[in-house]
């Protein structure tokens, strides 16, 4: 199994920022950019929405602002996952804090209100978070 | 506190492989057309607006939430209405966030409010440090350029994050081209 970590491209964060904004790849498929890129073609709010997300998320040591950042609530189970949120839109896209090496954001899955389960999203997310981690 | 499960290099749980074999292999062509869409709103002054007031509301909210003030006591302090600070505080177009706006707020919540402007083109740096017999600590970035044009030095920032320790450190990682001072 191949575990990489690809930057987001061309996502200018600030000098100051906290966090790198990454997203995962399993043997080359990238979850989050491919839903990145569907949200660019076709829910372009959305995906703006996301976009600053990211630029808070990269600068705050955590975001208390639960219009954006929300973490899972059943944490006893997912442990620290997130969710950065497009607020009144409809895309959410999964992450975890990775702090061992170099601090970064590792953004793995997305979700859209609507379609599908979020609880299932924040498993997947968990499932990937460890994946990542025995294989980093 | 989480049970975790031992993971196998290369097993994968069901729903993690459906997620794989629902996804395309990513191709470079995917890549280019999201760069191109972060290019363009790097160059927009409205998405770059959106994202500075809602940096301000994270912060403001922070502020509250640490000192106590509640939405009515803000509305109280800067004699406005519960209605205008919901409003603020929901990133609201209908509310013009002037500088004077802003500082209103911050004050009132008791924080000072501070702007920064840098080089358009000032790349992030990362800095990280170990100490004996511990593992390396990661440090809040800084700009390079503030470095070069010593506006602030590495010893400042040594200074600023780890007091008067540096005897005990044994390894500094720069991941850009920074010197350290003599």
């Amino acid at each position: 199994m191949k575990i990489d970590l690809v930057d987001i491209p061309d996502l200018q964060l600030s000098p100051t920022c906290k966090w790198r904004i990454r997203a995962l790849s399993v043997n080359g498929k990238m979850p989050a950019i491919e839903a990145l890129a569907e949200w660019e073609s076709i829910r372009l709010a959305d995906y703006k929405r996301i976009v600053k997300v990211m630029k808070i998320v990269s600068e705050k040591l955590r975001v208390t602002d639960q219009r954006h950042v929300k973490k899972t609530e059943k944490t006893h189970l997912y442990g620290d996952v997130y969710e950065m949120r497009s607020h009144t839109g409809k895309a959410r896209l999964m992450f975890f804090y990775d702090n061992r090496n170099e601090s970064v954001v590792v953004c793995t899955n997305p979700y859209v209100k609507g379609k599908g389960n979020q609880d299932a999203a924040f498993k997947l997310c968990s499932q990937l978070k460890e994946i990542y981690e025995a294989n980093t | 506190m989480i049970m975790k499960r031992n993971v196998n290099k290369d097993e994968l749980p069901a729903e993690v492989a459906e997620l794989l074999a629902n996804t395309p292999k990513t191709t470079q062509k995917t890549l280019d057309r999201i760069a191109a869409a972060n290019r363009k709103l790097e160059n927009d002054p409205e998405f770059l607006a959106e994202v500075e007031r809602a940096k301000f509301v994270n912060d403001l909210l922070e502020g509250m939430e640490q000192r106590g003030v509640t939405v009515s006591e803000l509305a109280k302090r800067i004699g406005k209405s519960r209605q205008y600070v919901h409003r603020v505080l929901n990133e609201d177009n209908r509310v013009s966030f002037t500088l004077k706006t802003m500082i209103t707020l911050c004050h009132a919540v008791g924080l000072r409010y501070g702007s920064y402007v840098a080089d358009k083109n000032e790349t992030k740096a990362q800095f990280s440090i170990q100490y004996k017999g511990t593992s390396p600590v990661h440090l809040p970035s800084y700009t390079p350029k503030l470095v070069r044009d010593n506006r602030i030095s590495v010893a400042t920032l040594f200074n600023r994050n780890l007091e008067k320790d540096t005897g005990n450190i044994i390894k500094a990682n720069f991941s850009n081209d920074v010197r350290m001072p003599a």
